[in-house]
């Protein structure tokens, strides 16, 4: 049983929380986009199936996660994979790395595109849950229980979030990576004897994380920012209308 | 010069107080103004946009833009002015300002706080990015 009166108990609770919202929440998205030019009854089934692909996905995963992690160099791999997302979710779509480039308007190609992203989301989510987790198997069962409902239910959420609240993203951002700085120190090939080296060791190399991704993501933003500007998505109705029309 | 204004609209109550500034200003004008009726939304992370196609993820931001602009389209057209439409994604402030510099506009009209971050009282962040990046004249509507 974990000790519930630990302040680090309730950080890790409240950073798998924010980490299945986020992750989740994309999931969810990506599921509702893959899907929304479907007609109706395919669009529930594609749904439907999607959601018990990205949960099934997570549940199986979670057995594999704590074992993977106790096994030397995975758990660098885990962080550098964290810190990488971190940066991929700070950064805003861009043109040329979109998936999928010939569309999903069909069944077959939103199934497609809900196989690949479930199964890379998933992986995603477990590992961020279990670098938060820090070695609880409770932890990682809640973390994974918290974002069923998210995944369900929190596409309008996080995307509502995201608009309102654009910061939310850069904090995201920086939470895996500050996971992921923490797993990389603490990986069971590194001796404890270096980590113990250096006064609050794990804490410098998560700060470090979170500033990495950050100063990645945000760099990377505004240098597509400078290369491309907005868009505009309604050239074919720059021509004024003509007042009137609708009386 | 002929007068060119972006209207800058989020949906919010605050912005349809900006429609309907324009409006009364548009019927009092001797001269026609031009108006460009603007929605700018965030893009979305790349986290979900690896997955899914660029024709789709656009899809959604038209019909979302739509959706914001529907009752601020509406009443420009109950006044019978002429406007265009543009939905644009990136970060609002600067984009705003680009696309004004872009089309030559002359004076740009948004709402004093719309839905945007809690950061100001009384003036939405998006609002006081856009006056503190912008050479234009910017008037703001409460």
């Amino acid at each position: 049983m974990p000790d519930l009166t630990s302040a680090s108990f309730w950080i890790s609770v409240l950073q798998i929380i924010a980490i299945d919202i986020l992750l989740g929440g994309d999931n969810a998205v990506v599921i509702a986009l893959a899907c929304r030019k479907l007609p109706e009854a395919q669009r529930n089934k594609g749904i439907f199936w999607g959601v018990f692909g990205a949960i099934g996905l997570r549940i199986l995963l979670i057995y594999f996660a704590l074992q993977l992690l106790a096994i030397p160099y995975l758990k660098i791999v885990g962080a550098l994979l964290l810190l990488w997302i971190g940066v991929k979710l700070i950064l805003p779509e861009n043109e040329d790395a979109h998936g999928n480039v010939q569309g999903s308007s069909t069944l077959l190609g939103a199934i497609k595109t809900i196989i690949v992203a479930d199964a890379v989301m998933s992986v995603d989510n477990v590992i961020a849950v279990a670098g938060a987790a820090h070695g609880s198997i409770i932890l990682v069962v809640f973390g994974i229980a918290v974002s069923i409902p998210i995944v369900v239910w929190g596409s309008k959420l996080v995307l509502a979030l995201m608009d309102r609240f654009p910061v939310v993203i850069t904090a995201g951002g920086a939470l895996l990576g500050w996971i992921g700085g923490g797993m990389l120190v603490t990986d069971p090939a590194l001796p404890a004897s270096w980590r113990d080296a250096v006064p609050y060791g794990a804490y410098l190399a998560s700060g470090l994380g979170a500033l990495l991704v950050v100063t990645v993501g945000k760099w990377l933003a505004s240098r597509k920012r400078a290369a491309a500007a907005s868009i505009d998505l309604t050239p074919a109705r720059t021509t004024p209308t003509q007042g009137g029309s609708a009386q | 010069m002929k007068p060119w204004w972006l209207l800058a609209v989020d949906g919010s109550a605050a912005a349809l107080r900006a429609v309907d500034h324009v409006v009364r200003e548009s019927l009092a004008s001797a001269v026609p103004l031009k108006i460009l009726l603007v929605n700018v939304q965030h893009a979305l992370p790349s986290d979900i946009t690896r997955f899914v196609s660029s024709s789709i993820v656009q899809d959604y931001h038209r019909e979302t833009g739509d959706a914001n602009l529907a009752s601020a389209r509406a009443r420009l057209e109950t006044a019978g002015i002429a406007y265009s439409q543009h939905i644009l994604i990136g970060e609002p402030a600067p984009t705003i300002v680009d696309f004004a510099r872009e089309h030559g506009c002359t004076q740009i009209v948004m709402g004093a706080r719309g839905l945007g971050t809690v950061s100001g009282l009384l003036l939405g962040s998006v609002t006081q990015r856009v006056v503190h990046l912008t050479d234009l004249p910017v008037v703001i509507v409460k």
